[in-house]
């Protein structure tokens, strides 16, 4: 079995870190020059990620298509409020646009949801009756439980208008328009399955005695390596480099 | 000798669900021991899940939509008015349906969920998940995704991770039946095994003849009401307790029906599938379905029979291959044209209703093709139920509405996804008859199922599908009675 990448090995919250302090940078900076350095900063990373050709090939295109579609909407928003379009604030509109897609993809695209919530509950303060721990569980199980859904409510919905098809009814066919006029039907069935579908996760829930309120174990424990704090002092000298150099 | 501890007692308890007529369970009496295996059995409707779900909490803590008199006890303390979080960390229970009772990425998540949340060591919530994984047999499974789990592998893992929390009460209502053979056989042993360990248990199955070898005891509902508390024995000397629990008269030999020839109505050809170019699901599928036979396909849960009969449907489009029903491609039918020539009762029938009343239910295919149905509710003994909510029906009676309102187009072929599914032994004689009434009528019908003796039952022909590829096809005596082939494919022949 082939070993993982680098960035793949790295604690999750490291990996969680860079993207928020990425994020921030490209807040912070307010000249298109600078937020270029930022930018470029992300080759680095995709390489030790062992995603560069991947990223370049799928999420670059359509990043970039996404950037044309949001220039174009911005330039036009310009022209309406200022009569004019300023494009040193289209381009840091585009880059921070980049920065942020591109870093949350690469975040998701090595980082499972299992263990993000294993990042966030690590987040639990080590008394039990702190008034905090309910609230970070909440966050991470919410995390955890919209992850696992996504793929639910997408068979519920190949489902739906199969049944529907099934039925006699065209709900799949005709022109775009038509098929989403059509798919507006499958809008409160899909509702009340997922209640139904939410029922049953709680009873569920409640059978595996699962409360926010109670103290409860973790089987993964994430905890830093060297490794992991090397990494995050080369993450948070990167950003102070940009900051003041 | 110590008397066992009283678990469940209860006295005089009745429930009936809001807007529903009569009660689930009326004035139902009864106890459950310390280390007792309990069947509850009765025809569909009967108010078995209902049991289940009062003995365990769920109602009225969680379903609270109905009216509850008499008491349940659990330990001598009223269930009632215990928390329902107090109750559940000694009785589990696993449902039928086990798509949403797995939590976590993978199966190694899930099984830890229940003990991460009873505040388990990470130490020994290991020990205990490689103890299930290896009883159950699904140490192999340990590291895949719970989303690319099968029906079955769902099912076993959430038995495994109820049977991880180590509870004193396990309640099982219908967790078997949606296994392959393999997966039934796997499981039932892990239930007999906790069975001779003591392990305080109530199972609901519509599998009788084995429900009576593994427990010490049967509580029979008709029609809500317990009408035997006692040995197991007993159901199979007594007609009308034969007759409550929907026992078939058994003969001990299968009588297979005759092949049956004529010109194709289905017809595949190199038939491929995949959701993704990673996930293969059929491989290079030919097949013919003969104009009013019962053709059945059998293979191993996740083996891809759904597919291919959701692709012989016109509702899944294939990757190659061609797929012609009466000539034409199902696929590219527009729905109203695609109902008269296939009908298709889907796995759950409560995923295929649309409508708010039973009778509109019914007559919604035959109302969007401008024509009278062309059966009754009576036929399917649902005229009582026509203004009733499909949903507030009973898994038996459910069935049968979702086959009515197929049958109701009269499509040339009738398809059946899992039609035995938590149907009762009378409820699939009734099953049999239907289909053989269906063919009378010049109707196809296609089966997927892995109950095989009900495939023994009502198919003509068989085609077994092993890991989306086509193992074997001919008449149901021949491949039925193949057993080195069924064992081949870890379905080992009931006879």
């Amino acid at each position: 079995m082939p070993s993982k990448p680098f960035f793949e090995r790295l604690d999750p919250r490291v990996r969680i870190i860079w993207m928020f302090l990425l994020s921030a940078l490209t807040l912070h900076f307010m000249e298109p020059l600078p937020l270029l350095l930022v930018v470029l900063s992300i080759i680095p990373v995709w390489l030790l990620a062992r995603r560069f050709l991947m990223l370049v090939s799928k999420v670059t295109p359509k990043a970039i298509a996404f950037m044309l579609f949001l220039a174009v909407t911005q330039s036009i928003s310009q022209l309406i409020m200022t009569h004019t379009v300023n494009p040193n604030v289209l381009a840091i509109q585009m880059e921070r646009v980049y920065v942020m897609v591109t870093a949350s993809v690469l975040l998701f695209q090595t980082t499972n949801y299992s263990q993000i919530t294993a990042a966030i509950r690590s987040l639990k303060p080590r008394n039990p009756e702190s008034k905090l721990a309910p609230f970070i569980e909440s966050a991470a199980f919410t995390v955890g439980i919209a992850f696992q859904m996504i793929p639910t409510i997408l068979t519920e919905i190949a489902t739906m208008a199969q049944v529907r098809r099934a039925r006699g009814e065209a709900i799949t066919e005709g022109k775009a328009l038509e098929r989403a006029k059509k798919s507006l039907r499958l809008g409160m069935p899909l509702v009340n399955r997922m209640i139904d579908v939410i029922k049953n996760i709680n009873l569920a829930l409640t059978n595996y005695a699962y409360s926010n309120r109670r103290r409860r174990t973790q089987f993964r424990i994430i905890r830093f390596s060297l490794m992991d704090y090397a990494a995050l002092l080369v993450v948070f000298a990167a950003a102070l480099a940009f900051l003041f150099v | 000798m110590s008397t066992p501890e009283e678990i469940f007692r209860l006295n005089a308890l009745s429930y009936q669900y809001d807007q529903t007529n009569s009660p689930a369970l009326r004035d139902v009496n009864c106890h459950i021991q310390a280390g007792e295996a309990v069947g509850i059995i009765g025809e569909s409707g009967g108010g078995k899940t209902t049991a289940l779900n009062l003995l365990s909490g769920i109602i009225p803590h969680m379903v609270q939509d109905g009216k509850y008199e008499g008491e349940a006890l659990f330990r001598g303390a009223s269930i009632q008015h215990l928390s329902i979080y107090d109750l559940m960390r000694h009785v589990k229970i696993v449902f039928q349906d086990a798509s949403t009772q797995n939590f976590g990425l993978n199966v190694d998540d899930a099984l830890a969920f229940g003990m991460e949340n009873i505040a388990l060591s990470p130490k020994e919530i290991e020990y205990r998940i490689k103890k299930i994984a290896d009883e159950l047999n699904i140490t192999h499974l340990r590291a895949k995704n719970t989303q690319q789990l099968s029906g079955g592998e769902r099912q076993r893992v959430a038995i495994a991770s109820a049977l991880a929390m180590d509870p004193e009460v396990l309640l099982l209502d219908e967790a078997i039946s949606a296994l392959d053979t393999g997966g039934q056989m796997d499981v039932r042993q892990i239930v007999e095994q906790q069975r001779a360990s003591g392990k305080t248990m109530v199972l609901v199955d519509s599998d009788v003849r084995w429900l009576a070898k593994t427990v010490d005891r049967v509580l029979v509902l008709q029609s809500g009401q317990l009408i035997y508390d006692g040995p197991p024995q007993v159901i199979f000397q007594r007609a009308d307790l034969a007759e409550a629990a929907g026992l078939e008269n058994h003969s001990g030999e299968i009588q297979f029906r005759e092949p049956f020839t004529g010109s194709p109505v289905v017809q595949l050809s190199h038939i491929s599938f995949a959701y993704s170019k990673d996930t293969p699901v059929l491989k290079d599928i030919s097949l013919n379905i003969t104009a009013g036979s019962c053709e059945a396909l059998v293979g191993q849960n996740g083996s891809g029979k759904t597919t291919l009969a959701k692709i012989i449907a016109g509702l899944i489009k294939p990757s190659a291959g061609e797929v012609f029903i009466n000539g034409q491609v199902p696929y590219n039918l527009t729905s109203p044209r695609l109902v008269e020539n296939v009908g298709y009762v889907f796995q759950n029938p409560s995923q295929q209703f649309v409508d708010e009343t039973v009778k509109e239910e019914f007559s919604h295919t035959a109302s969007i093709l401008k024509r009278p149905p062309a059966v009754s509710l009576k036929d399917f003994d649902l005229e009582n139920y026509a203004d009733s909510s499909p949903w507030d029906l009973s898994a038996g009676q459910q069935q049968r509405l979702a086959i009515a309102s197929v049958v109701a187009t009269n499509p040339s072929v009738v398809i059946f996804d899992e039609p035995t599914l938590g149907q009762t032994r009378r409820d699939r004689e009734k099953l049999v008859a239907t289909i053989k009434n269906l063919q009378q009528q010049g109707t196809t019908v296609v089966i997927i199922s892995h109950d095989l003796k009900f495939i023994a039952d009502a198919a003509q022909h068989v085609h077994v599908i092993d890991h989306g590829e086509l193992r074997a096809s001919g008449a149901a005596p021949e491949i039925l009675q193949d057993k080195s082939l069924f064992n081949h494919l870890g379905l080992p022949l009931p006879w």
